[in-house]
């Protein structure tokens, strides 16, 4: 199937991410009942986003795994390289003795018990070694593993608390509202985060778009919102998230196939 | 939504647009039938879409198709030519009033309508059909010579930023980047139809297995 000329600007890519604005998303959905290239494409690209979802879902959790087995890999080799070491220093003292042995041997009439003493020192000296052996690797393995833990430590996230009685600040829309911030927030209260919480002028939106701006600089734009069952949207932030200073939210009601539409416009203030 | 129907002609010129209004306006089931036939998989999409693919799209589609052809048999359509734009158009429509509905229920705190409005628990097949959708990337990606490519698919996809900050970041014009994301959905369409197509031998080759087998018996 030829490829369409709406594909060159994106545009199936970017009506299945809403990216369109309603009229131009419009435009494309009449354009795309009757091109079956479009179409495809379409579900191409739908298709592609949710594998994608997919794969990353699949590798944020992988990485928790791979460290710990790889070490534990590790751990495992320890008492075959020292059972190895043990093997070959064995080895080096029974040569030695048997030496000894034949000299006492070739030395006289004590020669047998020697033999025997020489054989028991040998034995008792194995068994150092095995107690030796043993308490090294123990030894490795008690710093392999604490070593894995320092590790561990120092890669893990900060442990997150639940988000329990965050400071919540109402945005609401009033008429007439005197010039000057609608909310203002002294940084130590919100040292642990805090909740926006805005009030929707207009319940005919089912999903709103915000943007969060402060010195001209966008802090957050997010869109599909949807209320809570209290019918506000909810925003929570980390602590340090809002800059000291004034920043502003922008509300905006979206779709379905509905013009987006501006709703409300907050000022924050922030003190230091 | 999980399922879409077999891709047929669907190019509709206008003046053809208009003879099939003639037809169902006449009484003719079988263009009703080509009707739907046409614009199924173009209805689902629009659907899938605004409702975000909640089921409830499912019943939005059957309306669609009612409503549109209660009006093409009344003669109710000024402009035939214009069918799909007003079946684009019916079919947004009924979404839109579907969750102002939804909206009104909820503000008086109808439960049974919050209900409805929760996302389906998926399905066996569902799930069938999301590991392969992973498969598929898997192999995509794997395929991908240049890991920026592959980091462009998730910032694009995924992360959702704009086109104009991740080309700024890999120091590539509009055109390389809109030639990353075509040829990727490309491949990813080809992948599919190929698996597609190595399932439908299979299916081939099972069933003369079974007619052979079934001669031999007979």
């Amino acid at each position: 199937m030829e490829t369409c000329d709406q594909q060159n600007a994106l545009l199936p890519e970017r009506w299945v991410l809403g990216q369109l604005d309603p009229p131009a998303a419009a435009s494309f959905e009449d354009h795309l009942m009757t091109c079956g290239s479009c179409q495809e494409a379409v579900e191409s690209a739908r298709g592609l986003r949710r594998g994608l979802a997919l794969v990353a879902a699949e590798r944020a959790a992988r990485p928790v795994a791979a460290p710990a087995r790889r070490w534990l890999a590790l751990a495992a080799l320890v008492p075959l390289a020292a059972g190895a070491a043990l093997f070959f220093r064995q080895q080096g003292e029974t040569s030695a003795l048997r030496g000894e042995v034949a000299r006492l041997e070739a030395q006289g009439a004590d020669a047998a018990r020697l033999a025997g003493e020489a054989e028991q020192a040998r034995q008792e000296k194995a068994r150092e070694l095995e107690k030796r052996r043993l308490a090294e690797q123990r030894g490795q393995e008690l710093e392999l593993q604490l070593e894995e833990t320092r590790r561990a430590a120092a890669t893990a996230p900060a442990k997150a608390g639940p988000l329990v009685d965050l400071p919540t600040f109402l945005l609401a829309v009033v008429r007439d509202r005197p010039t000057g911030p609608d909310v203002a927030i002294d940084r130590g209260q919100a040292s642990r985060g805090l909740n926006l919480a805005l009030d929707l002028p207009d319940p005919s939106f089912t999903r709103f778009r915000v943007e969060l701006e402060s010195q001209g600089k966008k802090l957050l734009s997010r869109r599909g919102l949807e209320a809570n069952a209290l019918e506000v949207l909810l925003l929570t932030l980390p602590p340090d998230f809002l800059p000291a200073g004034e920043s502003q939210i922008t509300l905006y009601g979206e779709g379905p196939g509905h013009p987006e539409q501006q709703l409300a416009r907050f000022r924050i203030a922030v003190a230091p | 939504m999980s399922f879409s129907p077999p891709l047929s002609e669907t190019r509709l010129d206008p003046r053809a647009a208009a003879e099939l209004v003639e037809r169902i306006r006449s009484g003719d089931r079988a263009a009703e039938a080509r009707l739907v036939e046409v614009f199924s998989r173009p209805i689902l999409m629009l659907l899938d879409r605004h409702t975000s693919g909640r089921p409830e799209a499912q019943d939005l589609y059957q309306d669609t198709f009612r409503m549109a052809l209660d009006k093409l048999r009344r003669g109710e359509l000024r402009e035939p030519e214009r069918l799909a734009g007003f079946l684009a158009s019916l079919a947004r429509n009924l979404a839109i009033e579907y969750y102002r509905g939804v909206a009104r229920r909820r503000t008086e705190a109808d439960g049974e309508a919050l209900e409805r409005v929760a996302s389906p628990r998926s399905s066996q097949l569902g799930e069938m059909l999301e590991a392969e959708k992973k498969r598929v990337v898997l192999q995509l990606l794997g395929e991908l010579r240049v890991e920026r490519d592959r980091e462009i698919l998730f910032r694009f996809y995924l992360a959702e930023e704009d086109k104009e900050i991740i080309a700024r970041d890999f120091g590539i014009d509009s055109l390389q980047f809109n030639r990353i994301l075509h040829r990727a959905r490309q491949r990813y369409k080809e992948i599919v139809e190929s698996r597609a197509g190595g399932l439908r031998l299979v299916r081939s080759a099972t069933s003369a297995i079974i007619c052979f087998l079934v001669a031999l018996v007979a």
